[in-house]
């Protein structure tokens, strides 16, 4: 019962103006930062650039050198 | 009480606990919005659908495959209908990034033992059986693949084939396919509207509605027919193995041609196979998406009526 009275609430128009904003990236999620990375493969592209470059130095340089430490009182990365 | 260690952990008050992005493909929105206007989908689907397009549009398919028999399906036979990107599910991406692809394929086969039956309408009309079985099987085998005593034959054939190739032939032995097919099948089958006669006047009435179960399937089949596929769509299956068989027919338990299939089966995902059916799908096309839904629609309703005749065959449910 409680099933029907759901679904009765989301009319076609409704869903139709929704989807209509997703199409079109109007939709409110599509705003939000990780809304927009995930729809932008030019910010994807770069973010994987960047990850590659941080993998690639770390690999250069001895385990330990240049790390950062954590704030006082917190728990080390594990 | 123990003294504090001084390590503390960070605090999560206020943290999202649930961060939820659909990085919606264009065409599943097109395809959501084609199918609510055309009322192929519920609306009050979105909100349960957690308002992806992707969810609603496979809700609207799961809707779709229950007004068209799927409970009735599920009884005998094991199918799965999908919405993708790609024709090939094993393969990369597809080239031509506007098209979605309806497919449906079976996780195993169903099994149909159709001897008991076959002596049962040899007292009816002589040809009867094979008339019931080519009405059944013809049927099935317009939508899906139906594993039956000819591709036994075929699978025997081919290993004679290997065997001559061998030498000393005699080492070998095959199984007899040949001589499990019931001799009522090697009778020419008699015309619908023969069928049609007959049935009126069967008196048994086990036989009676098997063979109007086996005339009803007739009907539902030829509704629409199978929609034809693009040459490139057809080049995607090129180095693929034939679809799995979605049906096994045999006339008795573990003969010879379930013998075939169970030898035959080790090799069916050798390479990727062929879908059972696979229909384009252009989702902005309302035509194309309302085509695609009535054959999914004929497929499904084929195969409920052919759960039905498998409801009612004598011996068919039997366990081992």
């Amino acid at each position: 019962m409680q099933k029907a009275t759901r679904k009765s609430k989301t009319t076609r128009e409704a869903v139709l103006a929704e989807l209509a904003q997703l199409a079109e990236g109007r939709h409110p999620e599509c705003k939000s930062i990780t809304g927009r990375f995930v729809r932008c493969p030019e910010l994807q592209h770069a973010s994987k650039i960047l990850s590659d470059a941080i993998h690639a130095a770390s690999n250069r340089h001895p385990a330990g050198r240049g790390e950062i430490s954590p704030p006082p009182g917190w728990l080390l990365p594990v | 009480m123990g003294q504090a260690s001084g390590v503390i952990l960070p605090k999560l008050d206020g943290m999202p606990v649930e961060c939820r992005i659909s990085a919606e493909d264009p065409r599943a929105i097109k395809l959501a919005q084609t199918l609510t206007v055309l009322g192929l989908a519920e609306p009050g689907a979105w909100d349960e659908a957690k308002r992806s397009p992707t969810g609603y549009a496979h809700a609207a398919l799961k809707w779709w495959l229950a007004l068209h028999g799927g409970e009735q399906i599920r009884q005998n036979f094991a199918l799965n209908a999908t919405i993708s990107g790609s024709p090939d599910l094993y393969g990369g991406e597809d080239d031509r990034r506007e098209l979605l692809y309806l497919m449906v394929d079976p996780d195993s086969a169903g099994y149909m033992i159709l001897g008991p039956a076959i002596e049962m309408l040899e007292h009816v009309h002589p040809r009867l059986p094979a008339s019931f079985y080519h009405l059944l099987v013809g049927a099935v085998q317009r939508w899906v693949r139906v594993y039956d005593y000819r591709d036994a034959l075929d699978r025997v054939e081919m290993l004679r084939e290997w065997a001559e190739g061998e030498g000393d032939q005699e080492q070998y032995e095959f199984p007899d396919v040949e001589g499990c097919v019931p001799p009522s099948m090697k009778l020419k089958p008699l015309s619908v509207k023969h069928v049609q006669r007959i049935a009126g006047s069967i008196n048994d009435q086990l036989s009676y509605q098997l063979v109007q179960a086996a005339l009803d399937l007739n009907k539902v089949w030829r509704r629409l027919s199978r929609p034809a596929i693009s040459e490139e769509t057809r080049e995607a299956f090129m180095d693929s193995n034939p679809p799995l068989p979605t049906l096994l027919v045999t006339f008795k338990r573990h003969d010879a041609v379930a013998g075939c299939f169970d030898d035959e089966s080790q090799a069916f995902l050798e390479a990727s196979p062929e879908p059972n059916l696979i229909v384009e799908i252009d989702p902005a096309d309302h035509a194309s998406v309302r085509k695609a839904f009535d054959t999914l629609a004929v497929l499904c309703e084929t195969m409920a009526a052919a759960s039905r005749v498998a409801a009612l065959l004598p011996g068919n449910d039997q366990e081992g």
